[in-house]
C-alpha cells in the first residue's frame, strides 16, 4: 500500500470516528452494566431501531436526523424504561436477564426483517456529503461532528454522575445497592432512569450512523459485541474507562482492518478480549466487578 | 391384568417412569415399520437430533448453570472437520465426527479454563464473541475451502433411505439420555448442582468449581460436535451460516428452556419445538422472512418470564406426581 500523509490522515480519521461511535454506544452500556449489573444484549438492536426511526422520519416526513432526535430520544428512553420495568426487573438471576435481553434483540431484528426486509438503507441529507479539505485529503464534516458530540456526551455524563444529586445516587447504587437503599435512595426509580438514560444515548448515535452507515436489520449485532469488549476493557461502570477503551479498540480495529485485512479486525479485537480476560478481567479502571 | 399392572407399578418407586419409557421408546422403535412417508421420518430425525443437541447444551447450561451462547462453534467444527476428513482423506464420516468432537472439546476446555475463573457473565460474552470469530474465519479467510454461505453439496450420501438415519439419530438420543442420567447420579452431577446453586458455598467445602465446570463444558462441546456432523451429513449440504450462525447457538437453549432440566427436559423440549419450527419453515418458507425467529424469541421470553421450570417441571408437578400417587394408593 502506498503510505503517505493523506492515507495516514484518512486512517486516523476513520479510527477517530469509529472510536466515537463506540464511545457513544459503550458509555450507555457501561452505565447499565455497572449500575444494574445487567448485560443488555438488546443494546445493538436498539441502535438498529434508532437508525430505522431516523431513516423513516427522514424518508416519510422529511424530518432532519438531528431534528428527529426530539422524537427518537424519548422513543429510545421509553424503550429502555419499558425493558427494565417489564422484562428485566421481574427476573432474579443474571442468566435469565441475559437470555431475555438477547431474545428481545433477536425479536427486534426479526421484526425489522419482516417489515423492512434486509435492504441496505442510507439517509442522505444535504450535509452528509460535505468534506473539509485538509492536507490533500477530504474529511467528512459529519464524522468530525460525531467525534466532538461523542466527547461531549461522555463529558456531560461524567459531570452528571459526579456533580448532580441524581448522578451521585446512581453512582451510589453502582457501588452498593443495599447501602443505597439504607440512605433513602429510591432504587427502583433510579434503575429505570439509568436504563432509559443508557438507551437514550443510542438515539444520538443512531442519528449519526444512519447517515454514515447502511441501516439493515442486523446492523446492531456487530456493534453490541464490540461494545461489550469496550465495556470490559474500560471496567464496568467506568465512564472514563469506556472512553479510553473506545479509542483503544477503535484504533486497533481500524488499523488491523487497513493493514491486515477487513476480515481480520474482529479476530484481533476478540483475541485482545481473551487476553484482557486472562490478564486483567476488572478492566483498566474497574472498580465494580460483576 | 390391571391388578398385575398396578403391582408392577408400585413394586418399585421408579416403575411408573420405567413403564412410560418402555411405551415411549417402543412406539419410536416401530415407527419406521408403519410410517413410510419420508417427510414425517425427516421430522422425527430432526427431533431426535435436536434433542441430542439440546441435551448436550444442557450439560453445561442446565446442570452447570452456565449459559453458553457459542455452541455453534462446536456444531460447526464437528460438521466441517468430518466433511473435510471425508472429502480430502476419505475417512469415514462416522470416525470423522469423533475427530471433530475432540477438536471442539479441546477448544471448549480452553475457553472453560480461561472463563470459569471469572463470573458467569464473562463466560457468556466470551462464548458469543468466540462464535463470531470462528464464523468470520470460516466465512472469509477459509472461503476457498468452505465456499461461504453458498456452501458445498455433499454428494456422497451415506444412505439413500431415511430409516438408517432414523435409527442412528434415535440411538444418539438414547445415548445422550444415558449420559445425562450417569452425570446426574455421579460425583460430577452433584458437584455441578452445588456450584450452580451457590458457588461460594461449594468452593468453601473444597469443590474446585473451575475444574468441574470445565469438565462439563468439554463433554458438552464434544457431544455438540457430533450433532453438527450428523446434521450436515443428513442434510447433504454444508454452509457457513447454516452451522455457525447465531441461531445454531440459540436452538439448544430454546429446547432446554422449553423442556426444562433433567434427563427428559431437552427430549420433551425438542418434541415440542422441533416439529413446530419445521412446520413453520415448511408452511411459510421464504415467504415470511424472520417469522420463525419471532416465534422462537417470543416463546423463549415467555418461558423465561413465566415458566422458568419448563414443560417437564410443570408436567412433573401437575401430571406425573399425582399419577404416581394414585398408583401408590391403589394397592
Amino acid at each position: 500500500m502506498d503510505v503517505n500523509v493523506a492515507t495516514i490522515i484518512k486512517v486516523v480519521m476513520s479510527g477517530l470516528s469509529y472510536s466515537g461511535t463506540l464511545a457513544m454506544l459503550s458509555v450507555g452500556l457501561t452505565l447499565i452494566m455497572g449500575v444494574l449489573r445487567v448485560m443488555n444484549f438488546a443494546h445493538g438492536a436498539l441502535l438498529m431501531v434508532a437508525m430505522y426511526a431516523t431513516y423513516w422520519f427522514f424518508t416519510l416526513f422529511n424530518i432532519d436526523p438531528f431534528l428527529g432526535l426530539l422524537i427518537t430520544i424519548p422513543l429510545l428512553f421509553g424503550l429502555g424504561v419499558g425493558m427494565q420495568k417489564f422484562l428485566i426487573s421481574p427476573l432474579k438471576t443474571h442468566e435469565n436477564q441475559v437470555l431475555v435481553t438477547f431474545m428481545f434483540a433477536v425479536l427486534l431484528e426479526s421484526l425489522a426483517l419482516l417489515f423492512w426486509s434486509s435492504d441496505y438503507r442510507v439517509v442522505e441529507t444535504s450535509y452528509s456529503g460535505i468534506n473539509i479539505h485538509f492536507l490533500g485529503t477530504g474529511i467528512s464534516l459529519l464524522r468530525l461532528t460525531m467525534i466532538v458530540v461523542a466527547l461531549a456526551i461522555v463529558g456531560g455524563l461524567h459531570i452528571f454522575v459526579k456533580q448532580t444529586k441524581m448522578g451521585k445516587s446512581i453512582w451510589a447504587l453502582a457501588q452498593d445497592p443495599e447501602a443505597a437503599t439504607l440512605v433513602g435512595i429510591n432504587i427502583h426509580r433510579l434503575q429505570w432512569f439509568t436504563f432509559g438514560l443508557g438507551t437514550a444515548i443510542i438515539a444520538i448515535a443512531g442519528a449519526f450512523l444512519s447517515q454514515l452507515l447502511a441501516t439493515f436489520p442486523h446492523v446492531g449485532f456487530h456493534f453490541v459485541i464490540i461494545a461489550f469488549v469496550v465495556v470490559v476493557l474500560g471496567g464496568f461502570g467506568s465512564i472514563g474507562g469506556a472512553l479510553l477503551a473506545s479509542f483503544i479498540i477503535g484504533f486497533i480495529t481500524v488499523f488491523s482492518a487497513v493493514f491486515i485485512g477487513i476480515g481480520y479486525s474482529e479476530l484481533v479485537v476478540f483475541s485482545l478480549f481473551i487476553v484482557i480476560l486472562v490478564l486483567r478481567p476488572a478492566g483498566l479502571f474497574g472498580k465494580v466487578s460483576l | 391384568m390391571k391388578k398385575m399392572l398396578n403391582k408392577l407399578m408400585v413394586s418399585r418407586p421408579e416403575s411408573l417412569k420405567v413403564w412410560l419409557l418402555i411405551i415411549f421408546f417402543g412406539i419410536l422403535f416401530t415407527i419406521p415399520l408403519w410410517v413410510k412417508n419420508p417427510a414425517i421420518l425427516t421430522i422425527f430425525i430432526y427431533t431426535f437430533l435436536y434433542a441430542f443437541y439440546g441435551a448436550s447444551w444442557s450439560i453445561i447450561g442446565k446442570y452447570g448453570g452456565q449459559i453458553s451462547l457459542g455452541h455453534a462453534v462446536c456444531f460447526g467444527l464437528g460438521a466441517y472437520i468430518s466433511v473435510w476428513l471425508h472429502q480430502y482423506y476419505g475417512i469415514s464420516i462416522w470416525l470423522g465426527m469423533f475427530a471433530g468432537g475432540v477438536v471442539a472439546a479441546l477448544i471448549f476446555l480452553l475457553i472453560g479454563l480461561v472463563c470459569f475463573r471469572l463470573r458467569g457473565l464473562f463466560f457468556i460474552l466470551t462464548t458469543l464473541a468466540f462464535a463470531e470469530v470462528v464464523r468470520v474465519i470460516f466465512n472469509y479467510p477459509l472461503s476457498p475451502l468452505t465456499n461461504g454461505d453458498e456452501g458445498i453439496a455433499l454428494f456422497k450420501l451415506q444412505f439413500m433411505e431415511k430409516w438408517p438415519y432414523y435409527f442412528i439419530a434415535l440411538a444418539m438420543m438414547i445415548l445422550v439420555m444415558i449420559i445425562l442420567q450417569r452425570i446426574e447420579k455421579s460425583k460430577l452431577g452433584y458437584y455441578l448442582a452445588a456450584i450452580r446453586e451457590e458457588q461460594e458455598a461449594a468452593e468453601s467445602i473444597g469443590i474446585n468449581s473451575v475444574k468441574y465446570k470445565s469438565i462439563a463444558l468439554t463433554i458438552s462441546g464434544f457431544l455438540s460436535a457430533l450433532s453438527g456432523a450428523f446434521y450436515v451429513h443428513f442434510l447433504g449440504w454444508i454452509g457457513v451460516t447454516d452451522v455457525f450462525g447465531i441461531m445454531v447457538s440459540i436452538q439448544p437453549i430454546i429446547i432446554s428452556w422449553v423442556g426444562g432440566s433433567g434427563v427428559f427436559g431437552p427430549i420433551i423440549g425438542s418434541f415440542i419445538v422441533t416439529p413446530v419450527s419445521l412446520f413453520l419453515a415448511l408452511l411459510l418458507g421464504g415467504a415470511v422472512r424472520g417469522l420463525n425467529h419471532i416465534v422462537y424469541a417470543v416463546t423463549l421470553i415467555f418461558i423465561v418470564m413465566f415458566m422458568p421450570e419448563g414443560v417437564t417441571g410443570v408436567l412433573s408437578r401437575k401430571v406425573y406426581h399425582p399419577l404416581r400417587k394414585r398408583f401408590e394408593t391403589i394397592e
